[in-house]
C-alpha cells in the first residue's frame, strides 16, 4: 500500500519549497527561540502568527492540514486554561501562550512540510548534528513505512478472522511480533551489510 | 450449482495518495469456479482482493452471496477463508492450535465444538501433531499451510489465495497444489505460478494496470499476447 | 505527555534542555564504539517505538490510550540506547507530528526519556523479572507526569492543587495499561524469541 503522509507536501512545488533548507532551518529555528525565550506582545504575536498563516498558503500546504495540526496542542491550551481560571489570570495570557505554541507549530510545519526528508537530514548533518543521531532519524523514517504496512496487513487478517475490535491481549500479541520482526529484519540487514563488506 | 456468488460492478479504488489502483472493473464468479488473478506486480491483484472482502473503501458495487460486501462484512467474511502471501501477516499466537482456533473463539463456539473442527482441518492438511507447536518457528511451507488451515476451518464457501506458492519449494509447491485441487469451494488464486494456474483453474482475470485485461476460459493462455501481459513468463 | 512550545519558562526550558544534551552526548560516547551489528537494530527498535507510539492500545469502554515503550526498550537495550532511541523518536515527533515542541525537547525527553530509560532500567535491574519491569513502567509513567506537572508549575501555567492530581489521574490509568501490556509482550518474546531478552545492555 502506498503511504507517504508523513511528508506529504515536501514534494509539492512553491516559492517556499525553493528556499534553501538551511535558510528555512536557520529562520525556524531563530523563530523558535524567540518565541520560547522572550516574553513577547500578544499584538505582534498576531502578525507573526498571521505572517506564518500567509506563508503556509504560499507554501500550497492545504489549510485543513494546518489548521489541523495546530490544534494538536488544544488539550494543553485546555489545560492551562483550566488553572487560569482557578488562579484568575487574563484572558490575554492564555492567548498569549496559545499564540506561542500555534507559532511554533507553523514554523516546524512550513520547514518539514517544503523540504524533503533526505534533504532535511542533509541539512542538519552540515549543521554538525550528531552522525549517529542522524542515522537512527533515517532508520525511523525508512522503515515507518516498512512497518506500518504490517500493521495494516496483520490488523486485515484479524478483521478477517472475525476481531473487528482488537482486544488487548490480541494487540499485545500482535505488538509483540512486530517486535521480532523487527529483530529479524535488523539481522536481516546485518547479514546484508556483510555481504556488502 | 451455477449460481452467482461474487458480481462487481465499476468498481475503482484510489490509493490515499491520489494514484488509481483499479478502475472499471467488472466480472461475476459463479459458484464453485477456481478462477486466477493475474497480473503483473503493481497491476492491483491484491489491491482487488482487499476490496473484495471489504477491507479496502472502493467505489462501485460488490456483492457476495447477493449481499452488499460494505453492509455486511461480518456474515460475509465468515464465509470466506483468505490466505495472505505473507504467512507472519496472519500468524501471531503461540500454537498452531491458538492461531487456527482464533477464528471460530471469536465467533463464540465452545471448546468442544472447536476442538473437532481444529482437528478436522488439521487432519485435512496433514498438520496433526503440529498443535502445540510454534508457528513462528515453523518452516516456511509449514507456515504456509498453517494459514491455509486459519482460513479452512470456517469451512468458507469462497478460498482467497494471495500468491499461494510464492517462494515455496518444488516438493512444498507440489504438495500445496494437490491441497488446493482437493478444495471444493469457490476459489480465487492471485498467482504468477503458471503450472499451478494451469493445473488447478478452470478460468482467468488478467489486471493490467488496475484494469482487467483479459477475462474467460484457462484456455486463453493460449494465447501468447495474453500470456505476455499476464506476466507469467 | 508532551509538553509544546511557548509553554515553558525559559529557565526551565534552558536548564532540562542542559540536562538533556548533557545526557544525550553522555550517550554518544557510551556508544560511540559499539558493534556494528547493533547499529541496525537500535535503528530498527527505534522506529518500532515511533510505531508503537503511533498505535492505539484499547482500553474498556471504546477507549484506548497511546503506549510509549520507553521501559520495554530500556530493558531490552539498557538505558543509554534506550536514551538515545527515545530522543530521536521524540524529535520526529516534533518535526512530523508537531506532537511536543522542539525547544521544549529537553523538558520531554528528561520526563520521558531520561526517567524512563535510567530509573527505569535501575529499577527493573534490582531483579530482572517481567513483574519489575512492569512496576518500572508504572512507576516511571507517574514521575513522568509529576515532573511534567511541575515543570508547567514553575513556569506559571498550572495550578498545582488542580494539575497535578488530573495529570496523576490520567497516568494512573496509562501506567496500569502500559505495565500490563510491557509483562505480555515480554512474556510473548520470553516464549517465541528469547534471544531478544539477551542483548548486551548499554
Amino acid at each position: 500500500m502506498k503511504h507517504n503522509f508523513i511528508d506529504k507536501y515536501s514534494s509539492l512545488s512553491s516559492p517556499i519549497h525553493k528556499i534553501s533548507p538551511k535558510l528555512k532551518f536557520v529562520l525556524f529555528l531563530a523563530i523558535a527561540t524567540f518565541i520560547s525565550l522572550f516574553d513577547v506582545n500578544t499584538k505582534i504575536l498576531v502578525f507573526i502568527f498571521l505572517f506564518l498563516i500567509f506563508v503556509c498558503k504560499l507554501s500550497k500546504i492545504p489549510t485543513k492540514f494546518f489548521l489541523t495540526r495546530i490544534l494538536v496542542v488544544s488539550p494543553f491550551i485546555f489545560l492551562i486554561a483550566i488553572s487560569y481560571l482557578v488562579s484568575k489570570q487574563s484572558f490575554l495570557t492564555i492567548l498569549n501562550v496559545s499564540l506561542k505554541s500555534f507559532i511554533v507549530i507553523l514554523s516546524i510545519l512550513i520547514l518539514v512540510q517544503t523540504t524533503r526528508f533526505d534533504v532535511l537530514i542533509e541539512t542538519l548533518k552540515k549543521f554538525k548534528f550528531p552522525k549517529f543521531l542522524l542515522l537512527l532519524l533515517s532508520f525511523i523514517y525508512r522503515y515507518f513505512f516498512v512497518l506500518t504496512d504490517e500493521v495494516e496487513k496483520m490488523a486485515f487478517a484479524l478483521k478477517l478472522r472475525q476481531q473487528e475490535k482488537f482486544t488487548a491481549k490480541t494487540l499485545t500479541k500482535l505488538i509483540g511480533m512486530l517486535l521480532i520482526r523487527s529483530y529479524k529484519r535488523a539481522e536481516r540487514i546485518n547479514k546484508a551489510m556483510l555481504l556488502r563488506g | 450449482m451455477n449460481e452467482i456468488v461474487i458480481e462487481v460492478k465499476n468498481l475503482s479504488y484510489k490509493y490515499p495518495d491520489g494514484k488509481q489502483a483499479l478502475k472499471n472493473i467488472n466480472f461475476v464468479i459463479i459458484e464453485g469456479q477456481k478462477i486466477a488473478f493475474l497480473g503483473a506486480n503493481g497491476s492491483g491483484k491484491t489491491t482487488l482482493l482487499f476490496c473484495l472482502v471489504g477491507l479496502l473503501n472502493y467505489e462501485g458495487e460488490i456483492k457476495i452471496f447477493g449481499k452488499d460486501v460494505k453492509q455486511n462484512l461480518k456474515e460475509i467474511r465468515k464465509n470466506i477463508g483468505f490466505v495472505f502471501e505473507n504467512p507472519d501477516d496472519q500468524l501471531f499466537n503461540l500454537t498452531v492450535y491458538e492461531d487456527v482456533a482464533f477464528s471460530l473463539k471469536q465467533q463464540g463456539y465452545n471448546e468442544d465444538e472447536i476442538r473437532i473442527k481444529v482437528k478436522e482441518v488439521l487432519e485435512k492438511l496433514k498438520l496433526l501433531g503440529y498443535e502445540e507447536r510454534q508457528p513462528y518457528h515453523l518452516s516456511y511451507g509449514e507456515k504456509k499451510k498453517v494459514c491455509l488451515a486459519t482460513a479452512l476451518v470456517n469451512s468458507p464457501k469462497i478460498l482467497i489465495l494471495d500468491e499461494p506458492t510464492s517462494n515455496l519449494d518444488p516438493a512444498s509447491t507440489r504438495e500445496f497444489k494437490e491441497m488446493i485441487k482437493n478444495i471444493n469451494t469457490t476459489q480465487i488464486i492471485a498467482t504468477h505460478d503458471i503450472r499451478f494456474v494451469k493445473e488447478v483453474c478452470d478460468s482467468l482475470l488478467i489486471l493490467r494496470n488496475g484494469e482487467i485485461f483479459s477475462f474467460g476460459d484457462i484456455s486463453l493462455l493460449e494465447n501468447s499476447e495474453v500470456l505476455l501481459s499476464s506476466r507469467l513468463m | 505527555m508532551h509538553i509544546p512550545d511557548g509553554f515553558l519558562e525559559p529557565k526551565i526550558l534552558v536548564s532540562t534542555d542542559i540536562i538533556s544534551l548533557a545526557v544525550v552526548f553522555l550517550g554518544l560516547k557510551k556508544l560511540k564504539n559499539i558493534d556494528v551489528n547493533r547499529i541496525p537494530l537500535m535503528g530498527v527498535l527505534a522506529s518500532f517505538v515511533f510505531v508503537l507510539q503511533i498505535l492505539a492500545f484499547p482500553v474498556i469502554g471504546g477507549t484506548s490510550v497511546h503506549l510509549e515503550g520507553v521501559v520495554l526498550t530500556a530493558v531490552l537495550l539498557g538505558p543509554f540506547s534506550s536514551s538515545l532511541i527515545v530522543f530521536c523518536v521524540l524529535l520526529m515527533q516534533a518535526l512530523l507530528f508537531q506532537h511536543g515542541g522542539i525547544l521544549s525537547l529537553g523538558a520531554n525527553f528528561l520526563n520521558i526519556g531520561i526517567v524512563g530509560s535510567f530509573l527505569g532500567y535501575y529499577f527493573w535491574k534490582i531483579k530482572p523479572t517481567k513483574i519489575f519491569a512492569s512496576f518500572a513502567t508504572f512507576i516511571t509513567i507517574l514521575i513522568s507526569a509529576t515532573l511534567c506537572s511541575f515543570e508547567l508549575y514553575l513556569s506559571n501555567r498550572l495550578v498545582l492543587s488542580v494539575g497535578l492530581p488530573t495529570m496523576l489521574f490520567s497516568h494512573l490509568v496509562v501506567g496500569i495499561i502500559e505495565a500490563v501490556f510491557v509483562y505480555g509482550v515480554l512474556s510473548f518474546i520470553e516464549k517465541l524469541e528469547p534471544q531478544i531478552l539477551k542483548f548486551e545492555k548499554i
